[in-house]
């Protein structure tokens, strides 16, 4: 058995789970949770409207216009909040060095506990995500337990995280051993305490981490994922410390629908033909099989099969499947080729983000949503890697910002035109304006007004009746004028005594009408000398308008023309530098898609030369005799990546439930 | 989601106002007289005894022309048949207060008269204080006022006459007068045909 | 400018809000006759009053001190007694002492032009003749309104 075992070993050794992929959502890709900042009455307008796009995880335009409403001077109130704000929202876009400057300011200034402590934690997470982690530690130290309980959930964690990182497995231990925090956070707390634990040799308390994880009640997806890990985790561990029977168990507690099943199946192979058990090895390896060739597991599949056949001394079966294996092998590494092809071209990462929405610089981009092309098969680790994500991210967020360059290239010609346009309209309009002004004779209309009012008065003051006649009054009095000048020429004559009585009564008539009507009309005229007035108030308001708009300066030798120039100018710079990025990161993701790709094809290739062998093996063995019986040769090492890989996993910045 | 810069465009203003500048209410000024022309003087040589009597008459009877009308307009307007008018002729102060008016012993105005109305008569002016009709006939007509004189003397005093109304119009000042024997401001009524 | 109706005027019955203000000549307790046309141009308070209700006490000192205030800025006071008894509603009135003309109506044309029902009732006159609020009551306070009302109605 002892044989079999170390046989064994090589397999186990290569395929040993010391990092899974990692699968879980890294810190940057999630929101960074806005509640991190306490609810509070907006007091300024501006911040409000900043947080308007922020809540709308728009976090470019939540920048830009904290920016522009800091350089306006209109976010007084807010201040410190702001800060933080704006700092937090440096370290999701990836801005570490703009982040941290941010809060090292905080810091420097007479700020309140609250703000501190929050600049402190984000400092500590800027010096992590950075690597440096020991400037991360002390940060991260400052902070007081006081603080949300949230925040410190991933104080912690981050702690943890970084002293892995170091490999100071052993304080990791004692944070994660003594911190108790809430459950979901302690599950992957555990689970990476688990790991470090495996990594130190020290299965045995490792043990019950992992199968507390292992064993959690939990109906959130993420949390199941975990759980699975675990358990695979601690399966392999168990198989690479000789304890198949106690890790086959184990092993059959990951969901068989999971995104681990595969993996779980090659181990609960492993485990039985640890046990001795080939025929039973058989059953979970020959499901594995059936399986697509692009998952490692079944890659491994393809081996241990006929293997378990050869330790069941089923020559003739394990021959066989040893060639559908190298021929399968075969086709696997064309189409990697052909995928190698595909991403050399250029075309990898266009398709990743063709359904991208491409106009806010969203967070969540979900590998569910991979495009349907060859190439994206292989690269689903890679894709789920951090490295690449964050390359992606950054590819994203140029070409995002590359667009917006353009909009705003666009706008700056519209200015452009804008200012000639006005600056023609302008000098259009100086004669004009020039004309009005000139034939505006305010003076004289002012002066009559005033004559106007002034003769209103003498009239009101001589009680003269007549003045305000009506203009058949007025013909009519006139008329009677003349009458009675006519009588006054012949004032003694008798016959006319009978008119100048006549006369004498008309006028009286027409005096008392006019004299009735006297107070009526002499208001109608001082309202209208009131309306007049305020016409020509109106009159002289506009008059000093044009006069003020007439003298403005004119537009394009002043401030906006230079302005619009200089960011023009700006603007093209930044587009040609963005081009250059953009495209250097295309490169460097394609060269790490190669990068995995290539290492996919070294791996199969050497599963092939495995096979191959094995293969020649058999034929020696069998044309030999089985007194020759060639040596049971250990099978190559599969690479180290034939088994999932245990990293420690991190959770997301805000547990499951916390919303913003 | 980009930033628009906003831009205000300052309107070049070069439509001013000028409605109120219409000075519609500006009293014009008196207006060319239109009828009762001047009589003209005839030029000298033509000027025999004949023709002056011969112009004479017919400045007369322009003016008479000129009167008819104007009295049409003023005194008499459409359908009215009996109109009264109140007069002042007085030398000393006084203050009229009221008059009233029965015809056929039914009143048919009592009208105070503020400070102001009061003074528009002592300058002249003729108050048409009523306008009605009566049927053809005898009717009688009585009319009194109350006012202040000097030193605060209150007076009232009446009058009354009895006419006689035919097909046409008919038309009676009243008028308070001190000048009469006594100077005490009295009513005398005048008939006009 | 236009307010109406407040909520003290007389809601139900028709309102001579808004329509020139019917003319009237009275006499005064001064013995001078007023005839309200003749202050066209000026803004016009016309309280109608009676001394059997209750809230000329109290009115009428209150009417004095607005009338005493804004004579010069051009507003009238006029007060007129709706009362029968002539002489008790002239004794009343000489006994008030107030600066503003008190006039007297015997007669009914009055009450009917200017819908009168309850008493008192003040009214606001613009400088056109047109009537432009009108309030039925009077609290202690309410001259307050009147003023806002007035202080607007002489800016015309």
């Amino acid at each position: 058995m002892q044989g079999v075992i170390n046989t064994l070993r090589p397999f186990l050794l290569g395929g040993l789970l010391l990092a899974m992929p990692a699968a879980a959502v890294q810190a940057k890709n999630v929101k960074p949770d806005p509640n991190g900042l306490a609810p509070h009455v907006v007091q300024d307008l501006s911040y409000g409207d900043v947080l308007f796009y922020f809540y709308q995880d728009d976090y470019f335009d939540s920048i830009t216009r904290l920016l522009a409403a800091r350089q306006l001077g209109r976010v007084p109130h807010t201040q410190e909040e702001a800060e933080l704000l704006l700092g937090g929202l440096y370290l999701s876009l990836g801005q570490h060095v703009e982040a941290g400057r941010i809060f090292e300011a905080l810091l420097k200034k007479n700020t309140s506990e609250f703000v501190r402590n929050r600049a402190w934690f984000y400092l500590g997470k800027v010096w992590y995500q950075r690597g440096y982690l020991e400037e991360s530690e002390r940060a991260l130290r400052q902070v007081s337990d006081k603080i949300d309980p949230r925040i410190n959930a991933e104080r912690y964690m981050l702690l943890a995280q970084l002293m892995m990182r170091q490999g100071r497995y052993d304080d990791a231990i004692t944070a994660l051993s003594s911190w108790k925090g809430a459950p979901d956070w302690t599950a992957y707390a555990q689970f990476n305490l688990g790991v470090a634990l495996v990594r130190r040799d020290r299965l045995q308390e490792a043990i019950a981490y992992l199968d507390r994880v292992g064993t959690m009640q939990t109906r959130s997806e993420e949390l199941l994922a975990l759980r699975d890990k675990a358990n695979l985790a601690l399966g392999f561990a168990l198989l690479q410390g000789q304890r198949a029977k106690e890790a086959k168990p184990i092993l059959q507690r990951v969901r068989l629908e999971g995104p681990y099943s595969s993996k779980a199946l090659l181990g609960v192979g492993w485990a039985d033909a640890g046990m001795g058990e080939f025929k039973r090895a058989l059953a979970p390896w020959l499901e594995l099989r059936k399986r697509s060739l692009l998952d490692s597991a079944v890659q491994e599949s393809f081996l241990t099969v006929p293997y378990a056949y050869v330790q069941l001394s089923a020559f003739g079966q394990a021959a066989e499947f040893y060639n559908t294996a190298i021929e399968s092998f075969d086709s696997e590494l064309k189409r990697i080729d052909d995928s190698i092809e595909g991403i050399r071209s250029g075309k990898l990462l266009d398709r990743l983000l063709s359904d991208d929405k491409k106009d806010t610089l969203t967070w969540y981009w979900q590998l569910s949503n991979l495009p349907d092309a060859p190439e994206s098969r292989y690269l689903y680790a890679l894709l789920a890697s951090n490295e690449f994500q964050e390359g992606l991210k950054n590819y994203r967020e140029l070409n995002f910002m590359s667009r917006n360059l353009d909009d705003w290239r666009d706008d700056v010609s519209a200015y452009d035109d804008m200012l000639d346009t006005r600056q023609e309209a302008y000098n259009r309009r100086v004669p004009k304006a020039d004309a009005v002004l000139a034939a505006t004779d305010l003076d004289g209309l002012t002066q009559k007004r005033v004559d106007f009012e002034s003769r209103i008065n003498e009239i009101e003051k001589s009680n003269d009746v007549a003045a305000l006649g009506t203009p058949q009054e007025q013909e009519t009095w006139a008329r009677l004028k003349n009458i009675e000048d006519y009588l006054a020429t012949h004032p003694n004559d008798p016959d006319l005594a009978d008119m100048r009585e006549k006369h004498r009564l008309m006028k009286g008539v027409m005096y008392w009408r006019l004299s009735e009507s006297f107070k009526a009309r002499l208001w109608n005229e001082r309202r209208s000398v009131k309306e007049l007035e305020a016409a020509l108030k109106e009159t002289q308001k506009r008059a000093v308008l044009v006069r003020q708009a007439r003298v403005g300066t004119p537009l394009t030798t002043g401030g906006y023309a230079s302005r619009v120039a200089a960011i023009r100018s700006r603007i093209d710079q930044l587009h040609e530098r963005l081009a250059d990025v953009s495209e250097r990161q295309n490169e460097f993701l394609q060269s790490l898609a190669i990068q995995e790709l290539e290492g996919q094809k070294q791996r199969i290739e050497t599963y092939q030369i495995q096979a191959r062998y094995e293969l020649a093996a058999i034929y020696d063995r069998t044309s030999n005799g089985p007194a020759n019986g060639p040596p049971k040769t250990t099978p190559a090492a599969p690479p180290p990546d034939a088994a999932p890989n245990a990293t420690p996993s991190t959770p997301p910045d805000t547990p499951p439930q916390a919303k913003p | 989601m980009n930033l628009k810069l906003p831009i205000v465009s300052v309107t070049v203003c070069a439509v001013l106002l000028f409605a109120g500048l219409a000075m519609g209410q500006t009293p014009p000024p008196a207006p060319a007289p239109a009828a009762a022309p001047a009589p003209d003087a005839p030029p000298p040589e033509l000027k025999t005894l004949d023709q002056e009597v011969q112009g004479l008459k017919k400045d007369v009877v322009d003016l008479n022309k000129d009167l008819f009308v104007l009295q049409e307009e003023l005194l008499f307007p459409a359908n009215t048949q009996v109109a009264l008018y109140i007069s002042m002729d007085v030398g000393a102060f006084f203050a009229l207060d009221s008059v009233t008016v029965k015809i056929d012993n039914k009143e048919v105005k009592n009208y105070l008269y503020t400070a102001r109305e009061a003074d528009a008569l002592l300058k002249g002016g003729v108050q048409q204080i009523y306008l009605g009709n009566l049927k053809v006939g005898k009717h009688e007509l009585v009319a009194f006022f109350t006012g202040k004189g000097p030193v605060e003397r209150g007076y009232k005093r009446g009058a009354t006459i009895n006419f006689d109304k035919g097909v046409g119009a008919k038309y009676l000042e009243l008028k308070i007068t001190d000048r009469v024997p006594k100077h005490q401001p009295e009513f005398m009524i005048k008939d006009w045909e | 400018m236009g307010f109406a109706l407040t909520a003290a005027s007389i809601a139900a019955a028709p309102s001579i809000v808004g329509k020139p203000a019917p003319d009237f000549v009275l006499r005064g307790l001064d013995g001078r006759n007023l005839r309200l046309s003749e202050f066209r141009g000026q803004v016009v308070l016309v309280n109608f009053w009676t001394r059997s209700d209750g809230n000329s006490r109290q009115q009428m000192p209150a009417l004095d001190r607005i009338n005493i205030t804004y004579q010069r800025a051009g507003l009238v006071v006029l007060g007129v007694s709706v009362d029968e008894d002539l002489r008790r509603s002239k004794e009343f009135a000489a006994a008030m002492s107030v600066s503003y003309p008190i006039l007297f109506d015997t007669g009914s044309e009055i009450g009917k032009d200017y819908f009168l029902q309850k008493m008192p009732m003040t009214i606001l006159v613009d400088r056109s003749g047109v009537v432009r609020y009108s309030a039925v009551g009077f609290r202690r306070g309410d001259e307050r309104v009147y003023l806002d009302h007035i202080r607007e109605l002489l800016r015309e």
